[in-house]
């Protein structure tokens, strides 16, 4: 009497088995969501290294972040896109293509590495197997995660020489051109080198990547998705500021009195004028901004171009390609000494200054900003006195937007240099990190405790490896 | 030799005729029924005899007939309480008497007189052992009831209604765009399924708070049992009419207790209305200038850009809620005779809300008809129709819709009048949020309170048919045959609105939840019921049940309008985003009952059942569960005759109950994301591990507990204790997500629940003149324990709110609340830095217990020929809960207690640090650094400490009034009227004893487990008066 009981059990609301390339849309625009999820690189990113300041519900920005948005960002990152990358690399496996077998292997090292970068000692090496029973992964060290993402990455541009295929309607970031997606394998490469090479001699490894030559060579070759018009695949910086109308986020004080001190013809792309007509940043951190002068009448908001539903989520671009080997060369981790800092100096400038060429605001006038002219203003050029520090500086603004990437490189690099919150909460510096999900400590509690041995605390200000 | 024996049974209270009523020769199946008038005719041998003479609700009569030819039998109410019938599945009436487990009935009558929209409020207070929390003045809010403590982590924990023997939906399907769960962040909540019953139609509400029933209605009776039984005609006295109509007036209970002193803004010196362009304007707090000192300011009504004076509206938010009024009309024709028997009810419900435009309308039509086509065969059928439909319910939670969390940032300058005229009001700007709309006192964080309520609606439809049919067949007078065959069905469509300019869909949304929704069981119950031997009779059957149960949910929504106020998904500006849903599930069931009976006063009943269920895995989808119960009249056996100990009984019993799953736990699958460019298919890992190995659950309970009737039982004691145990639950437990999910599907954990409850009632006094004074009085005792979870799982989220989390902690009380304490010095003073003080960065702690202590309820009528006075108290005690209401209430400065220190600062109570001692640990001395009260409460409250917010929830009630007038009969004789009675009525009066601040500690924000001990911005409860009429023709 039980005999049609399987089919009635027989979940009708989805699939059980997908093929390889059908996890690539939910896995890239997942990701996008959860970085551009203003909770988190807005209030744990741009906040942070003042980029942004807020002029209302600045808790966050003072220190005191919410328990509920880093464990959004932990689960969210390691149960969807990580998840799905898993998936799909099996999938492929089975499938016996290599293409999108590469492709899901570099998608989960980004974003392990948005996990490692934010929280230190993460699970990587034991991570994403509660369906093999281990439901307690145990964390491994930084130090020990950067080098296996390197080698993924290498391996997983192994594999995009097939066999297999990538079809262009599911790849929305690429549009099915492995070529490019060997490309941004290759510049994530060389960000995570760049991450390691406080601690390790990363140089013969940068300089193969370089000569190899298949890394990005202009903006057309970004890791970003390009979000559309309307929801649901609209931007959520856009969702959270425009479409329901939480404005509080403004341009930081900070960020406007060094690109005012460098003349920077970026700063009307990166703000809207203020009631006055003129572009007043917010102060970092205080408390009651409305009460103590920064409220949302003389405060400027983010720029038109961050505010659109289709702006892009960039993983990583050209600009920030070039400041890197531009570093590289000047700390000389490759050849070239100061000659070649420089041309990648002023490539990653043009290709920050490009990203805007063209953009059209809403009063009709279009956005033409000339590098060169910038570049000839002493306090930009590049020299070599002042190379890393000139490097620095512009990456710093040229991250912009990108909350995430842009906290990880301030605290690498800490330029320019920047005072903490005025009115901090709990701790009286930038944090370094994100404290781990409360959920861990309940959850995960042995392994839990492991990491907070290694890393010598679950603080703020706990200093990940590549930081120390 | 035999002769014919005739007479005439008739009611000893009125001499009239009792249709209906079963004479038969005691000791054979020799019987018959009288007919409308109360007359009989019997053939019985030529001498002796003894005629038994029964009818449910009267006391059975045994007569000698001897040699008499006519015997006429007149029979009383059965008062003696203790000895009532219990009708349980297939409308089997069983003796009290006879059952090993607690058992507590409410006469419908009880439910009609002073009535609630929803029926499960009418328990509250009446019946031990049950817990009803009443979610919110919202019309049609759920409520939820729950019988000796929750005992699942994750189930639902409500006991299984049914009525007239089948189950029902008791669910609650929340409306509200984004929310298919309603909770503290919005969307409208919705009844519980059970509410859909009328009460007019109800004879009697019987409670089964123990699982010894599951025999008989499977694993969901784990929970307990709400049995309904509707009225029907049998019984009735010819064709009669019935007619009860009421119509009550509501108003808020309690209103949080507002400062009147000082208006909005952030500056005690100026005020300074910003219109909301580009953002700004985002000033909602009430700090600012103190109010009625003749001050002027520009405002956001001076349209004509001159300063308004700067005034107190002492009654803005009060006169925003408007009288709510509940009509409830009933007109109810019964009838009988011999062959056949009929009850139609038709009943109309019509609510309007405190809150503007929220309504609630019911119509319900319930059928029930017997037909005894021999004299051995009978079939029955009832049905309720109920069409149920709103235009509007309010929103709730921290929601743009929900015109109490405006209220929790208001400010006392603010003439709602105003508001109200919102048609006539200039529009807000563009560049803010609520561009496009009436002006609001604030246009930056929500839109005019009245626009939303006339713009922005959820309404719905729902359409459901409950019914049966029934058929049973006597073989022999000790062997029948009952088959049947019912159904829950009903289908549901909600509606949800979005106007442009609506501040979180400032295009505008549409959108449409359309459900189907059945649950059909068919059975059959085969029963032998013989005296065995002299002294044992035996009563057993078997029988066997067919579950199905099918839900699809189609959910449409349109996220941006093209054309504003056109709610039609063709009118959608972007991809119609479409989701649907379908599950079923099926039960196969086989269970046996055997009840021994020694001579009437020791019984044994032994129960098994075994079920077959769809949702289990193919080798572990077969679970046999058994009971046991022992019942003894101790009065009986020692054949005690006392005036003062006039009966007692002692029981025990033990149960155990195996339980399935729902549809698809076994197995992952793909969900699908939002689609990309509205036509590439986003396939995506679900957050939760299935697990193909799942097995059973199971609980096991003993219950003992005693009956007394002392004094002629004119009053009757009740006591029980028991013990439940609930172990190898399903449920998702939490893992770290670092896993690849963030919970896995397994069964773990362990839950008790162990409690006492006692009843009492009878009558305390009784006077010549026709005065009396019944008391029924009871107590709840239940001790909940989270024993243990999954292997290495100390906690269990149920859900968060802010800062707060309701968790289930391993050695806890299911449902504690978790979160942010003040940094304290080890004296557990609070730690102060620069006079603020602080949250205590170490983490979250266990800051109070959803849970009461204790519940009782008290009921006391007072009669006097035609006038009764009916006064229910009821209290629970203990508890905690989280109040955001106040903790936004005192960061906004809104709430009166935040007037302390405003003119002169406050120096919180506690401690800072002053250096540290010789082993380097800090030094604390009082705090005597004086800070703004607007810096204080900032840092106090607010949503970073939760520790400051949360308060005892205890409360007692005055939950019932009524005062009823019976016109005498004799007043009537000349009138086609048989009985009249005249109430005024008046529900939830008073909060007798609160010590939660500015709220109704009774709140939740929906009935699921996670809303336990959780209140925000609620639409107030409400106080209810009225009038009821009642006739008989």
């Amino acid at each position: 009497c039980t005999g049609d009981f399987e089919e009635v059990n027989e979940n009708p609301n989805g699939p059980v088995v997908i093929p390889s390339h059908l996890h690539l849309p939910a896995m890239i625009e997942q990701t996008a969501d959860i970085v551009y999820d203003m909770f988190n690189s807005g209030d744990m990113g741009e906040t942070w290294i003042q980029h942004w300041a807020k002029v209302q519900y600045n808790e966050e920005e003072r220190y005191n972040p919410r328990v509920t948005s880093i464990n959004n960002w932990w689960d969210q990152l390691y149960a969807r896109p990580l998840m799905d990358s898993k998936k799909m690399y099996l999938a492929a496996i089975d499938e016996q293509n290599n293409v999108t077998k590469g492709v899901a292997l570099i998608w989960q090292t980004y974003v392990f590495s948005l996990l490692t970068d934010t929280f230190g000692d993460v699970p990587y090496s034991g991570a994403l197997q509660a369906e093999e029973g281990k439901t307690l992964p145990m964390y491994d060290k930084q130090e020990d995660i950067y080098p296996a993402m390197v080698d993924s990455l290498e391996a997983a541009v192994g594999y995009l020489a097939g066999p297999g295929t990538l079809p262009a309607a599911q790849d929305i970031l690429y549009g099915g051109d492995v070529a490019k997606w060997e490309k941004f394998a290759n510049s994530l490469r060389v960000r995570l080198l760049m991450r390691m090479s406080g601690k390790v001699d990363v140089g013969a490894e940068l300089q193969a990547i370089v000569n190899g030559g298949a890394i990005f060579s202009s903006n057309a070759d970004n890791s970003q998705l390009n979000y559309r018009e309307t929801n649901p695949n609209a931007n959520p910086v856009w969702n959270n500021v425009v479409f329901t109308n939480r404005l509080e986020w403004r341009i930081n004080e900070t960020l406007v009195t060094l690109m005012d001190g460098l003349s920077d013809p970026r700063l009307p792309v990166y703000a809207q004028p203020n009631d006055g007509g003129e572009i007043r940043g917010a102060a970092p951190g205080i408390n009651n901004p409305t009460v103590n002068g920064y409220d949302y009448a003389n405060t400027s908001m983010l720029g038109e171009y961050f505010l659109r539903p289709n702006t892009p989520g960039v993983f990583m671009d050209y600009a920030e390609l070039n400041f890197l080997l531009a570093e590289a060369a000047k700390r000389s981790l490759i050849g070239g000494g100061d000659a070649t800092a420089a041309s990648y100096y002023n490539a990653g400038v043009t290709a920050s200054f490009d990203t805007f060429k063209g953009f059209k605001n809403e009063d009709g006038s279009v956005v033409n900003l000339v590098p060169a002219d910038y570049l000839a203003i002493p306090a930009v050029a590049y020299d070599a006195a002042n190379g890393l520090n000139k490097i620095y500086t512009q990456k710093y603004i040229a991250l912009y937007f990108q909350g995430i990437e842009a906290f990880s490189e301030w605290r690498r690099t800490k330029v320019p240099a920047l005072s903490p919150a005025i009115d901090p909460i709990g701790i009286n510096q930038i944090p370094s990190r994100y404290i781990y999900p409360s959920n861990e400590q309940t959850l995960n509690a042995t392994n839990y405790q492991t990491a907070v041995d290694n890393m010598k605390g679950d603080l703020l200000t706990s200093k990940v490896w590549w930081m120390e | 030799q035999e002769r014919t024996v005739t007479g005439r049974v008739t009611s000893a209270e009125d001499g009239s005729g009792l249709p209906g009523v079963n004479v038969v020769l005691k000791g054979t199946t020799n019987g018959t029924v009288t007919d409308v008038n109360g007359s009989y005719t019997l053939k019985v041998p030529a001498e002796g005899g003894i005629l038994m003479v029964t009818f449910i609700g009267l006391t059975t009569q045994e007569i000698e007939i001897g040699s008499r030819n006519t015997v006429d039998v007149a029979m009383a109410a059965d008062t003696k309480q203790l000895t009532e019938v219990v009708v349980t599945a297939f409308g089997i009436e069983k003796d009290k008497k006879s059952l090993g487990y607690a058992v507590q009935d409410v006469n419908g009558s009880q439910l009609t007189t002073a009535r609630e929209s929803n029926i499960v409020n009418s328990l509250s207070g009446r019946v031990a052992g049950v817990q009803i929390t009443n979610g919110s003045g919202s019309v049609g809010s759920s409520s939820r009831i729950v019988l000796r403590g929750a005992s699942s982590l994750t189930g639902n924990n409500q006991p299984l209604f049914v009525v007239d023997g089948i189950p029902i939906n008791n669910n609650n399907y929340a409306t509200g765009i984004g929310n298919t769960v309603v909770n503290g962040n919005g969307g409208a909540d919705r009844q519980n399924g059970a509410a859909d019953i009328n009460p007019d139609d109800v004879e009697s509400v019987t409670v089964l708070p123990g699982p010894n029933a599951a025999a008989l209605y499977g694993s969901r009776a784990s929970n307990g049992v709400i049995l309904i039984t509707t009225k029907s005609g049998r019984g009735t006295k010819g064709i009669g009419i019935s007619v009860n109509s009421s119509a009550t007036f509501e108003r808020p209970l309690r209103l949080p207790s507002y400062q009147n002193s000082y208006g909005g803004g952030y500056n005690n010196k100026y005020y300074r209305w910003i219109d909301g362009t580009t953002g700004s304007g985002g000033e909602d707090e009430s700090w600012g200038p103190a109010l009625d000192k003749g001050l002027e300011f520009v405002q956001w009504d001076s349209f004509d850009g001159q300063p308004r004076p700067w005034v107190s509206h002492p009654d803005n938010i009060k006169d925003f809620f408007e009288t709510g009024k509940t009509f409830q009309n009933n007109i109810a024709l019964s009838g009988g005779n011999d062959k056949a028997d009929f009850r139609l009810s038709l009943s109309n419900f019509d609510q309007k809300g405190i809150i503007p435009n929220n309504d609630l309308k019911r119509y319900t039509i319930a059928v029930n008809t017997g037909l005894n086509i021999t004299d051995k065969f009978r079939a029955e059928v009832s049905a309720n129709y109920i069409k149920s439909s709103s235009d509007n319910i309010t929103g709730g939670g921290y929601d743009n819709n929900n015109p109490m969390q405006q209220f929790t940032w208001f400010q006392r300058n603010v003439d709602v009048q105003k508001l109200k005229d919102y048609a006539n009001l200039p529009l807000a700007p563009e560049g803010t949020s609520a561009a496009g709309t009436p002006i609001n006192w604030n246009t930056n964080f929500n839109n005019n309170p009245y626009w939303v309520l006339y713009n922005n609606t959820q309404g719905f439809d729902k359409d459901r048919l409950i019914g049966n049919v029934r058929l049973t067949y006597e073989f022999t007078d000790w062997l029948s045959l009952a088959v049947r065959t019912g159904t829950d069905f009903f289908t549901d469509l909600a509606v949800s609105k979005r106007a442009h300019g609506s501040n979180d869909y400032p295009n505008g949304n549409y959108q449409e939840i359309d459900r189907t929704w059945y649950e059909v069981n068919s059975d059959f119950l085969l029963t032998l019921n013989k005296e065995v031997m002299t002294d044992l009779k035996v009563v057993a059957s078997i029988g066997g049940n067919n579950m199905r149960q099918v839900h699809d949910r189609t959910t449409a929504e349109a996220p941006e309008l093209e054309i504003p106020g056109v709610y039609n998904l063709d009118n959608s500006r972007v991809a119609v985003d479409v989701e649907t849903f379908a599950e079923q599930k099926e039960i196969h069931s086989l269970y046996g009952n055997v009840e021994l009976n020694f001579r009437d006063y020791l019984f044994l009943t032994v129960t098994g059942r075994n079920d077959w269920s769809s949702t289990l895995p193919k080798n572990n989808n077969s679970y046999f569960y058994p009971s046991f119960a022992l019942s003894a009249d101790v009065t009986s056996i020692l054949g005690l005759q006392s005036e003062t100990l006039s009966y007692a009984k002692v029981r025990g019993g033990w149960a155990q109950v195996g339980a399935d799953t729902d549809p698809y736990k076994l197995v992952n699958v793909y969900s699908f994301f939002d689609p990309w460019g509205g036509s590439l298919i986003t396939p995506t890992v679900g957050n939760t591990l299935l697990n193909p190995n799942l097995k059973p659950e199971i609980s096991s309970s003993y219950e003992f507990g005693t009956e007394l009737g002392l004094f002629s039982n004119k009053i009757n004691f009740t006591a029980t204790y028991y013990n439940k145990k609930s172990t190898d639950q399903i449920v998702p437990v939490s893992i770290s997500g670092a896993s690849g999910y963030t919970s896995f599907q397994v069964n773990a954990g362990e839950m008790t629940n162990k409690g006492i409850e006692l009843s009492l009632s009878g009558t305390a006094l009784k006077a010549s003149n026709g005065f009396s004074w019944d008391i029924s009085a009871n107590f709840t005792r239940n001790r909940n324990e989270v024993v243990k979870l999954a292997p290495g799982l100390e906690a269990l989220q149920l859900s968060s709110y802010w800062n707060a989390q309701i968790i289930a902690q391993r050695g806890q009380p299911y449902g504690v609340i978790y979160g942010t304490d003040y940094l304290r010095d080890p004296q557990g003073n609070i730690v102060h830095v620069n006079g603020l003080p602080q949250r205590d960065p170490s983490g979250n702690k266990t800051l109070g217990d959803a849970n009461p202590d204790w519940l009782a309820g008290l009921n006391n009528t007072f009669s006097f020929k035609g006038l009764s006075l009916n006064v229910l108290v009821d209290a629970k005690i203990g508890g905690e809960v989280y109040s955001m209401t106040n903790a936004w209430g005192r960061y906004s400065g809104i709430l009166e207690e935040t007037l302390i220190g405003r003119e002169t600062g406050i120096i919180g109570k506690g401690v800072k640090q002053a250096g540290t001692d010789e082993n380097g640990d800090p030094v604390y001395v009082p705090n005597d650094v004086s800070v703004s009260a607007m810096s204080y409460n900032h840092a106090a409250f607010g949503n970073t400490v939760v520790a400051g917010s949360v308060f005892d929830a205890s409360y007692i009630k005055l939950r019932q009034v009524s005062i009823g007038y019976t016109l005498p009969t004799s007043l009537l004789a000349k009138t086609p009227f048989k009985k009249v009675t005249f109430s005024v009525i008046g529900r939830n009066l008073a909060l007798l004893y609160s010590k939660a601040p500015h709220i109704d500690p009774e709140t939740g924000f929906t009935n699921s487990n996670g809303n336990l001990g959780l209140e925000h911005a609620q639409t107030p409860s409400t106080r209810s008066m009225g009038f009821n009429l009642n006739f008989t023709l």
